[in-house]
């Protein structure tokens, strides 16, 4: 696979608020981070993150969803899914969030994650 | 498997069933199974086309794949690989298409501007291309002649790039030749049209 046709394939992903990418390049955005800050902070390198945004971005309709999605996507690609999680919880999502209720306490496996995450 | 090979039909629906399941890793495994193959198969189909046009659309028809696999009804009897090259086809026509519009207004919207004030020896607000009969001359292009006028007054002297935007099917000379003997046309009846406005 040539990189850059799969990196322009992931630039065009990062507009997508349905791509990983999007949120990724949000919290970059906000947290003035280039991307090997970025792939850094993730635990990666900069060739895997541009994989990592051509994902799907966590949905967030239910907390299991969420954690299922986070996982998947950490395992898939070696991350820190505590940072992953942080990440894409701290920028809005491409779907309406879960009820007020239900997500007002954070996956015990996201809580478990924030635990282990280093300090910013 | 090779990057630049078409998965099997049964790998590429299992990525497709991923994709409708809402799988979060299966966008990433669609772009790696079927881009560089859809852009293979594009860069192929159209060849002399610009490469970059070719990427665009096979990312367009897979980002439509993607975010909609619903569409994809497999009980329809078509291959995800046929699916995805007819949506590819289309991408890059309408891309194409695309192209050769913005062209042509690029060009429209350049010539409004054109005249270099010094050399305008009849009126400094007055284009050179007002003359009555270089006027006349531009009006009565026909299509191709005026695909070619204005890519040359946007400044496009690129063969491919004009071979592309008037959609060539010739390949290498004879692509060549076509749009050499298109701009010389093109530049004659333009000179011949200077020529009598100076009489």
């Amino acid at each position: 696979m040539s990189d850059s046709l799969f990196a322009k394939f992931a630039d065009r992903a990062s507009g997508e608020a349905f791509f990983l990418g999007h949120l990724l390049a949000a919290f970059a955005a906000r947290e003035n981070f280039d991307v090997t800050a970025l792939a850094a902070r993730l635990g990666c390198t900069a060739e895997v993150l541009v994989q990592v945004r051509t994902c799907r971005a966590p949905r967030t309709d239910t907390a299991a969803n969420f954690r299922a999605d986070v996982t998947a996507v950490a395992r898939a690609f070696g991350l820190n899914a505590a940072v992953l999680a942080e990440m894409a919880k701290s920028v809005p999502g491409p779907v309406p969030r879960a009820p007020a209720a239900p997500d007002l306490e954070p996956a015990p496996a996201v809580l478990a994650a924030r635990d282990r995450a280093e300090p910013q | 498997m090779n990057a630049n090979e078409w998965p099997t039909d049964a790998t590429a629906l299992a990525v497709v069933r991923n994709l409708v399941a809402g799988l979060a890793t299966a966008p990433n495994q669609a772009a790696l199974l079927f881009l560089r193959p859809l852009t293979d198969y594009l860069r192929c189909e159209n060849r002399g086309a610009p490469p970059d046009l070719c990427d665009d659309a096979a990312t367009c028809a897979l980002m439509e794949l993607i975010l909609s696999p619903a569409r994809y009804d497999h009980a329809r009897g078509l291959s995800v690989e046929r699916y995805l090259k007819m949506a590819a086809r289309r991408d890059f026509q309408n891309l194409l298409e695309q192209v050769r519009r913005r062209a042509a207004r690029a060009v429209s919207l350049d010539s409004v501007d054109f005249v270099p004030p010094a050399r305008n020896e009849k009126c400094d607000t007055e284009s050179p291309w007002a003359d009555p009969r270089l006027a006349a001359e531009i009006a009565a292009f026909d299509h191709d002649d005026r695909i070619v006028f204005d890519l040359m007054c946007a400044g496009v002297s690129d063969t491919e790039a004009c071979a592309v935007a008037l959609g060539l099917t010739e390949t290498g000379a004879a692509r060549v030749a076509v749009v050499k003997r298109r701009k010389d046309k093109v530049k004659a009846r333009l000179k011949r049209a200077v020529e009598m406005s100076h009489v």
